[in-house]
């Protein structure tokens, strides 16, 4: 088991998963009228399979190459600004994701067999979305509790 | 007239002394050097670095032992985690740094798009080094678009990298390096991991799993073994092939890829 820790995100990554923790750009670096960040927005994908070098923060680039034992999330953090608002509502890091809330029409990138969830939360004053895709809808019985147990070493700070 | 002799061979014995003391020193250095793993020339440094041939699965060196994940650091970028064991594919670690200028024909092969990679559905890893020891600018700037890279020290020193370049292949099934080492070129260390690839796709074969592709297995293997032998004068029946004893009694004794020698 291998931890990666960065910017008050931290995630247990087990054994055969993956995962990458990032932040996104600055806004304020081009375009000079934003003020800049007070801090970075955190980005962290987490995967059962190989993570391509190049995907965008939802995935795309990535999911396409997973099978239909592939596993994908993507925790997103957006602006101070979203925490309050009502999509943001729901608190703290969800324990556990239910199969039947998998479906295809929550995905990104709409690739046939697979099936997504949204999430969207806060933790403080930090707004995220959760965002999940498995490789197979008929699968989810057994993909969704898998993605669980990794979904238990997520905390932020 | 004896004095001028007297101080001309004093003279020549004082030189001679001189320079063997020269050469004396000379071979320590080159020995030193040696023992260094640093060559002269580019052959010298060729045959000075392990290669794949030698560290093979089932030799002395690191191929064959315990393959382990790479945490470190995305150049340029956050903490990673890529993972080389318990994945259905074999992973191709390439330990490279900015500055060494044996990797730059590594960095050009690896910015070719589709490069031909040993294993099965290989996927490519270029390892670095920590920020603290190579620079995060350069290899950030080095590494072709596309190709996944994390600097991880920690790595270097689990592999026993013993500088750069370096390359293991790793089988994500068994969780083993197939073969490490180092080559001049691409195309030279392509084929040597090839072959290491195929000995251990053999060594599984004959436990009942996979199969060495066509054209490269155990029997043709053999069979070039053979001819080896062949053309150093060493046939079948040949008594060094029998050193406790006589040949057998049936068949071809000295044909490895009907039998194999005891």
């Amino acid at each position: 088991m291998t931890t990666l820790a960065a910017h008050g995100v931290s995630i247990d990554v087990p054994a055969g998963w993956e995962a990458e923790l990032s932040t996104q750009p600055d806004p304020s670096t081009v375009d000079q009228t934003v003020d800049p960040l007070p801090s970075p927005l955190v980005v962290l994908h987490t995967a059962n399979f190989s993570l391509p070098a190049e995907r965008d923060d939802y995935g795309a680039g990535a999911v396409e190459t997973m099978d239909r034992n592939g596993i994908f999330a993507a925790l997103v953090e957006f602006g101070a600004a979203s925490v309050g608002t009502m999509l943001f509502a729901a608190q703290g890091v969800p324990g556990r994701l239910a199969p039947e809330d998998f479906a295809s029409d929550q995905l990104n990138v709409a690739v046939p067999g697979h099936a997504g969830l949204q999430h969207f939360f806060h933790v403080d004053a930090r707004a995220f979305c959760l965002y999940v895709v498995i490789g197979s809808h008929s699968r989810r019985g057994v993909l969704v509790p898998e993605f669980n147990r990794v979904l238990s070493g997520l905390s932020i700070a | 007239m004896t004095v001028v002799v007297v101080l001309l061979a004093v003279a020549v014995g004082v030189l001679a002394l001189i320079v063997f003391g020269l050469l004396r020193t000379h071979a320590e250095i080159l020995r030193a050097l040696d023992r260094a793993g640093i060559g002269l020339d580019e052959e010298s440094e060729a045959s000075s670095l392990p290669s794949p041939d030698q560290d093979r699965a089932g030799g002395s060196g690191p191929a064959g032992r315990d393959a382990s994940d790479l945490a470190g650091t995305v150049p340029a970028g956050g903490p990673t985690k890529v993972a080389v064991t318990g994945v259905p594919h074999h992973t191709l670690l390439a330990f490279l740094s900015s500055g060494c200028r044996t990797c730059k024909p590594f960095w050009q092969a690896f910015a070719e798009p589709g490069v031909d990679l040993p294993g099965s559905g290989t996927r490519l890893v270029i390892v670095g080094q920590d920020p603290a020891h190579d620079s995060e600018s350069a290899l950030a700037e080095l590494v072709p678009a596309g190709v996944k890279a994390v600097l991880s020290s920690a790595a270097w020193q689990d592999y026993d990298v013993p500088g750069s370049p370096y390359f293991a292949l790793v089988d994500g099934v068994d969780g083993r390096v197939v073969g490490a080492g180092s080559a001049l070129g691409w195309e030279q260390l392509r084929e040597l991991l090839q072959e290491a690839v195929d000995d251990a796709a053999l060594d599984r074969g004959t436990r009942g799993r996979a199969r060495p592709p066509a054209g490269r297995s155990g029997r043709s293997r053999a069979r070039r073994a053979d001819d080896a032998l062949r053309s150093a004068g060493v046939g079948p029946g040949h008594p060094s092939l029998y050193p406790g004893g006589s040949a057998p009694v049936h068949g071809n004794g000295a044909d490895s890829s009907d039998r194999r020698v005891e």
